[in-house]
């Protein structure tokens, strides 16, 4: 399955652009590719905690691959987890 | 006032580390790729300077900070982007700054004409829509400092503080994130991080101007409301916030709901990875926000007396050694090991009070970047600043000290040093200029250097001016490196026009004697076509020295041990006489000079002669290499430097005096000023020599 590239800069100012991109992907499972993620913002968290409530809603999967470090300490730093971004389940 | 004076002497120390915060975040936003939280600790600083200056009705200087922070309050919230334009804008204003924090200190006048002029600048990049500049009223604040202030610390919760937060989408417009703010909770203690997204809605109607995620954090430790609310202070009117004691109902459940304690998060196994060479993520390690170990602020006087102390202390140690050497109990095992331990006591004292005293070059270098962007302006050279090392600590009165000497270097190589750029471009280099300040420590002493990579020295033109003016004589042998060292003869100027910059009257040799002043050294080396390096080579501390105790007839000297390579009683056929009475030690291939150091102080040969006793060979700080004739040698020893100047004195080829064990008083030899007069020497007898011939 084609994975969806998280943007490098993943900041407050990429965020509206990323959501449009995400709901032309809606109806279908998607995986998002986290491995170019040099710079992340709460907000990009944010819309991931959206996208995943959406896939959920839509009966999708939604999953998330090859995480970098800094994604990786974004999420963790601000309590979330990926098992949070991908199900829901517990930060 | 006694109290208010000294609030207001803490104002100043403050906004020293403030402005220091400022100077260097402003550089940091120059880079490629800066963090956002750089211009939120700008905006801070110059926050923080406006609010102290506020409570001291320091008005120009509240209402400078206020339009600056309008604008540095712009550019963190990405309405004005950060254009080569406004970042001199914005150096120009952390000088202007800099320079009201001074005059609010010293009681001088303020430049009205530059902040007014700044004040405009600042004014045409605010839109007049800008709330903060439109509702901005000063109106200082008098403080009575006669009543004593009774501050009651509100006492630490027993279990610690429960912090929640829901940001408004205005906090991320004003580039603001709570990322920042979690981390800055995490330093106040250990944060339990409960992140709530149950009002985040579903992404078809979801916008980022409605932000739906919400925080609880546990905070453990000693932490209080108020340096709580701190960590709020920038962003409370944006922020839903609630501070409150932990209690017994706010512990997490046994089986947790989401709740992440940041270093023992391993999400690791839930991402899928299709490539094994994806390196492990990096937990939030406790190191990455350590605590700031406490400090406390004391005066330096009360430092130097603790410095002279141990001072007193290492000569005590010296006398009661004497002593019981005297009393020939020098081979008691008791006596010997208690000795010892009360030397290692003092040194590890003198070490760790050293350690009080040290601070990071830093502070100076920071201090150069103003200097070179205003000789930049001045000469019209385009020119960068790299800095290399300035975590170089040494001793805080050398900072204060390097500063004139380093102004002059970085002065006069962007205007001595450098080519413009017309030049520049026709040799084939970048237009642009590079000027390279840099510090470390080596061998026991702290070199800094500042380099540019102009055309190097010209050393036809600088011998024909020295001729000119007299100060050697025409046709003397001089090697370049001695050509180099005219430059710090008292008024040289290689200019043929006194610079409005560095050619005041003032020269190189004003560097040298500050340098020397601070028991260092200056040196030169210059490639033409490439550029040149100023090297100074400055003791550790000024305060001790390990140094070689000497016997020149019936003198005791003290030779640093620095320059110091080997000691030898040389046979008869290391020795080779040369000219007028002089001498060369064949030493491993290699032919060194001999310098009678009785003949060099006017001090009276023992018996014996001159092809007596032992030789020193050193090497001094410019790599020049001598071997230094003495009667004997002694001892090796700490010895407690006092300054001969100020007590009696300048004398040549001394740098200052100790006292000894037997309260005796001996000279701390300077090896490369008796160097230098040997070579002056040899120069005038050469030139004098080829006038007569």
């Amino acid at each position: 399955m084609h994975a969806l590239p998280l943007p490098e800069t993943f900041d407050r100012k990429a965020v509206s652009a990323f959501a449009r991109t995400l709901l032309d992907h809606r109806g279908a499972d998607a995986v998002l590719d986290a491995s170019g993620v040099a710079r992340m913002g709460t907000l990009a968290v944010e819309l991931l905690i959206a996208a995943r409530k959406q896939w959920q809603a839509d009966g999708k999967t939604l999953s998330i691959r090859d995480a970098s470090d800094p994604f990786l300490t974004t999420i963790q730093a601000v309590g979330a987890s990926v098992q949070l971004l991908q199900t829901g389940g517990p930060a | 006032m006694a109290d208010m004076d000294e609030f207001r002497d803490m104002f100043f120390v403050e906004c020293d580390e403030l402005l220091e915060v400022l100077a260097t975040g402003l550089r940091q936003i120059e880079q490629p790729g800066f963090d956002v939280e750089t211009v939120h600790a700008v905006f801070r600083a110059v926050h923080s300077v406006k609010g102290g200056a506020a409570a001291f009705g320091l008005t120009t200087l509240v209402t400078f900070a206020h339009r600056f922070e309008t604008v540095l309050d712009l550019v963190r919230s990405d309405r004005l982007d950060v254009t080569p334009q406004i970042m001199a804008l914005l150096h120009r204003c952390s000088d202007c700054l800099t320079d009201l924090v001074g005059t609010a200190r010293s009681g001088r006048e303020t430049d009205q004409t530059q902040v007014e002029g700044l004040m405009t600048e600042l004014a045409a990049l605010i839109d007049t829509d800008t709330p903060e500049e439109t509702a901005f009223e000063f109106t200082p604040i008098s403080l009575d400092f006669d009543t004593p202030l009774s501050f009651d610390p509100i006492p630490p919760p027993a279990a610690g503080l429960l912090v929640q937060m829901t940001p408004t989408f205005q906090l991320y417009r004003s580039g603001n994130d709570p990322l920042a703010l979690l981390n800055a909770l995490r330093k106040l203690g250990e944060a339990d991080v409960h992140l709530d997204c149950d009002a985040v809605a579903l992404l078809e109607d979801w916008s980022p101007e409605q932000p739906g995620l919400s925080w609880q954090v546990r905070l453990s430790g000693t932490a209080t409301q108020p340096d709580v609310m701190s960590v709020f202070e920038f962003v409370e009117d944006c922020c839903a916030l609630s501070i409150r004691p932990l209690t017994v109902d706010d512990l997490p459940p046994p089986a947790a709901e989401p709740v992440a304690v940041l270093a023992d998060v391993a999400p690791v196994a839930e991402v899928v990875r299709e490539t094994p060479s994806a390196a492990p993520p990096r937990a939030v390690q406790q190191a990455d926000n350590p605590q700031a170990a406490p400090t406390i602020r004391v005066a330096l006087d009360r430092v130097d007396r603790l410095m002279n102390m141990i001072g007193e202390l290492v000569i005590k140690e010296a006398m009661l050694s004497q002593v019981i050497q005297t009393a020939g109990l020098h081979e008691q095992p008791d006596v010997i090991a208690g000795l010892d331990a009360i030397r290692q006591l003092a040194s590890d004292i003198q070490e760790s009070v050293m350690a009080i005293r040290a601070q990071p070059l830093k502070l100076v270098f920071q201090r150069m970047h103003r200097i070179l962007r205003e000789a930049a302006d001045a000469t019209g050279k385009p020119v960068r600043m790299i800095t290399i090392g300035e975590q170089t600590e040494v001793d805080k009165t050398m900072i204060e000290r390097l500063v004139e000497p380093l102004t002059h270097m970085i002065r006069n190589s962007v205007d001595h040093g450098l080519e413009d750029s017309v030049t520049r471009q026709r040799r084939g280099k970048p237009q642009e200029g590079t000027i390279t300040l840099s510090a470390a420590h080596r061998s026991g002493r702290v070199q800094i250097e500042v380099s540019d990579d102009g055309g190097g020295i010209n050393r036809a033109k600088v011998r024909q001016i020295a001729e000119d003016r007299g100060l050697v004589a025409p046709g003397a042998n001089l090697s370049p490196a001695e050509i180099d060292q005219l430059l710090f003869l008292p008024g040289f100027s290689s200019k043929d026009e006194v610079s409005a910059l560095s050619g005041r009257g003032v020269g190189l040799d004003v560097v040298r004697r500050e340098i020397m002043g601070l028991g260092g050294r200056v040196m030169i080396q210059s490639t033409e076509g490439q550029g040149t390096t100023f090297s100074i080579a400055l003791p550790l501390t000024l305060a001790v020295v390990e140094g070689m105790l000497i016997q020149l007839g019936d003198q005791t000297m003290v030779l640093p041990i620095t320059a110091v390579q080997e000691t030898l009683r040389p046979e008869s056929t290391m020795l080779h006489g040369v000219g007028h009475g002089s001498q060369l030690l064949s030493n491993r291939g290699e032919l060194i000079p001999i310098i009678d150091l009785c003949t060099s102080f006017g001090v009276t040969q023992p018996a014996g002669g001159p092809d007596t006793g032992v030789l020193i060979v050193v090497e001094t700080d410019s790599r020049k290499r001598a071997a230094f004739r003495v009667d004997a040698i002694f001892d090796q020893r700490q010895v407690v430097i006092k300054s001969l100047e100020q007590n009696y004195g300048r004398v040549p080829g001394v740098s200052a005096a100790t006292i000894l064990g037997d309260g005796k008083i001996a000279l701390i030899i300077d090896p490369e000023e008796i160097l230098l007069s040997m070579s002056n020497d040899q120069g005038r007898r050469m030139a004098a020599m080829a006038s007569n011939g």
